[in-house]
């Protein structure tokens, strides 16, 4: 990489590098070698690059090969594409009229910065030209004393962005996919940035991470092994219960051949001892400090676990339904100015909290302070309480010593983001509160679905297994709903009341069977003649003949 | 984020669960549940759209989402109306079942309207029970 140029190496023709032996070269080889190419044929620079004419115009400015620069410059020319020209400036740190030309380019031109733009030139830089040049619009405007049309230019800037940071919400980008303005059920693609009044001043597109997949498995399993790094070795003292020269009695003396105290004269003498089971001995495998007190977590599984609990704090039925009182506050997240991150009194954060409405949360931890129970009360864990918000910062210019006396709130740098504090006790969706500096610098620490983090060496966000989650929805679509048969025709089990039995009920079974009517009928004519047949039979029967009965009754 | 995944979310575990009788109903104690009870239907926080009826010193209030809210709004995405008190039955419930009628949540009509008319009811206030009448052996001594 070449050094840009400072000012007191252009006034010391001696301090310039490579005048003398002992101040070396401080040149890449390879931008050099394509200034020599240059004076020594141009042809042999096949079609060269905007890249490899800013070097040279770079090495150029850096010897003074004033005539070099200029045919540099020259060639790079005014028609190239404006992204590639801010991103070498950047890259080479020149300052000269051609840098200016490119940005007055950028500041005057009609359309906004595109979004294909403003991805390829990376969040700060997009935010830092797109703050010039609606100053410079303004200045524009009030010259011309004509707003709306800038106020126009200005709304369709920034939705121009929102759509895009819409789209890779919930669809992963990479593919070429249908417009998503019908997904009702994304996140707001902007937030608002709060003043100290509490009024939304300016606003911050929706980081990635907080659309990260959010896995309550893997928050819950890795919580659970982290919370066990911070713990204190203990065990039971390594004497305990061995500090008596105590023997077995042996065989003989009608008492179990447990080792017993020696000697007389007092109560300990003739007790048993060492065992588990005596009174004074020692425990059973007595615990000791060499125990496994710590656990490994894979870092991608911790990572995972922190994006997680990141995206759940952005829902606020989470966060509600961790117990934290936002009802009154406007929007989650919740983010405050920068110049919150440079308050010094803890008046101020209250001011701050109570406009923002977030003051209730506070003093539900201030209500639940108890006295914990237990032996913890003398190790210097007196009080238990609930968790507050947690304040994320970006640089701490006093915010840490403004908030931290408030009960319950605990303060973070954005760069150290802790599972323990998104999520305490494994339960998703704690109350984040973010300064400016800290949200805007969320896709930088974790980077995105597609470009890698700043801070952590090829990490991307994790995809969800499915991009839409929300089953109603999929149910209902084109896609579905194309394909499934159409509804029969309404069954119902049971039309009346309960189900009779055909067998015992006679209505029924003629409703089934209408020949068992007739059936019934024939039956029953037949079961009477039978009967009347036996009943005549019967008449005509007697047990005696009326000769014998006769016979009997004679008198 | 998709209703779905956030009921799953906090199905298990959350601040307003309440189990009290082992093997009994599971309640929830969150602003919206119309029947307090817990399931996805129900519940005031895993829907894009509730009705939250509560009591109120100026009747009863009925709080439901408003239609253009994003869904990271919090107190601004909220709207509520008024039924004033001693509007009487017939009218509370007629201004609970038009959330229905225009299509919001029609799932939740019973719901609301039982709700609004618990209330109403409540809000009532009872008739002064009638003077006792004095029988037997006290009546003979009084006159």
């Amino acid at each position: 990489m070449l050094r840009p140029m400072t000012p007191g190496q252009d006034q010391q023709w001696d301090m310039i590098e490579g005048s003398n032996d002992t101040i070396t070269l401080n040149v890449d080889s390879l931008h050099f070698s394509w200034v020599l190419w240059l004076l020594y044929n141009e042809s042999l620079l096949i079609s060269p690059s905007i890249e490899q004419w800013s070097a040279i115009r770079a090495v150029a400015k850096q010897y003074k090969m004033d005539l070099i620069g200029a045919y540099a410059t020259k060639r790079m020319g005014k028609t190239l594409d404006l992204v590639e020209r801010v991103l070498s400036i950047q890259r080479f740190g020149m300052q000269d009229q051609w840098t200016k030309d490119t940005y007055d380019i950028f500041y005057q031109r009609e359309e906004p910065i595109s979004a294909e733009e403003g991805e390829r030139l990376g969040f700060k830089t997009w935010a830092e030209l797109n703050a010039r040049r609606e100053h410079f619009l303004r200045n524009m405007s009030t010259q011309k004393s004509s707003l709306s049309g800038n106020k126009l230019k200005k709304k369709k800037n920034t939705s121009d962005i929102a759509e895009t940071f819409q789209s890779t919400a919930f669809e992963r980008p990479k593919s070429s996919r249908p417009t998503s303005s019908s997904s009702t059920m994304a996140s707001r693609p902007t937030v608002n940035v709060r003043s100290a009044s509490g009024e939304a001043s300016s606003s911050l597109p929706l980081p990635a991470v907080l659309t990260a997949p959010i896995r309550l498995d893997v928050v819950s399993q890795v919580h659970k092994s982290i919370a066990k790094n911070r713990r204190q070795a203990y065990s039971v003292s390594e004497k305990a219960g061995h500090q008596t020269s105590a023997e077995s009695w042996g065989t003989g003396r009608a008492v179990a051949r447990i080792p017993r105290v020696g000697g007389g004269g007092t109560h300990r003498s003739g007790q048993a001892a060492f065992g588990n089971m005596c009174r004074g001995g020692r425990m059973f495998a007595p615990t000791k400090i060499w125990r496994k007190w710590h656990v490994k977590v894979n870092q991608n599984q911790r990572r995972f676990a922190v994006v997680s609990a990141l995206a759940a704090s952005a829902l606020p039925s989470l966060v509600l339904a961790r117990g934290h009182r936002i009802e009154q506050i406007e929007e989650v997240p919740l983010v405050v100015s920068a110049a919150t991150e440079s308050f010094k009194k803890t008046k101020e954060a209250v001011t701050l909290l109570k406009a923002l409405h977030a003051y209730a949360d506070v003093v539900k931890v201030s209500n639940s302070r108890k006295l914990r129970a237990g032996k913890g009360k003398l190790r210097n864990r007196r009080h238990r309480q609930r968790r507050g918000p947690l304040v994320v910062y970006n640089e701490d210019n006093g915010i840490v010593k403004a908030f931290r006396n408030l009960p319950g709130v605990e303060l973070v740098n954005v760069r150290r983001l802790n599972l323990l504090q998104l999520a305490p006790g494994g339960h998703l969706g704690r109350f984040v509160i973010w300064t400016e500096g800290a949200f805007g610098l969320l896709d930088e620490v974790y980077g995105t679905f597609d470009k890698a983090s700043v801070y952590k060496k090829d990490y991307l966000l994790p995809t969800a297994k499915i991009s839409n989650p929300d089953v109603t929805r999929l149910i209902n679509s084109d896609e579905i709903q194309s394909v499934v048969r159409p509804a029969g025709q309404k069954v119902q089990k049971r039309p009346w009341t309960q189900k009779k039995n055909p067998l015992t009920n006679k209505t029924v079974l003629f409703r089934l069977n209408p020949y068992a009517k007739t059936l019934r009928k024939q039956e029953l004519r037949k079961f009477i003649t039978i009967r009347q047949e036996r009943g005549e039979k019967k008449k005509k029967e007697s047990a005696a003949g009326e000769t014998f009965l006769q016979t009997l009754h004679a008198p | 984020m998709s209703t779905d995944l956030q009921w799953l979310l906090i199905r298990n575990y959350n601040s307003f669960l309440v189990k009290r009788v082992p093997e009994g109903p599971v309640f929830s104690k969150e602003p919206g549940n119309l029947r307090n009870l817990h399931s996805h239907k129900y519940s005031g926080l895993a829907n894009s759209k509730t009705i939250a009826v509560a009591d109120s010193p100026s009747g009863v209030t009925i709080t439901t989402r408003k239609v253009k809210a994003s869904p990271t709004q919090v107190a601004t995405g909220y709207t509520t109306s008024n039924i004033r008190p001693r509007s009487g039955g017939r009218r509370a419930l007629g201004v609970a079942s038009q959330y229905a009628k225009r299509g919001y949540r029609p799932d939740l009509r019973a719901a609301a309207l039982a709700r609004v008319s618990t209330l109403v009811a409540a809000q009532k206030e009872p008739k002064p029970s009638p003077p006792k009448k004095v029988r037997g052996k006290k009546a003979k001594t009084f006159f």
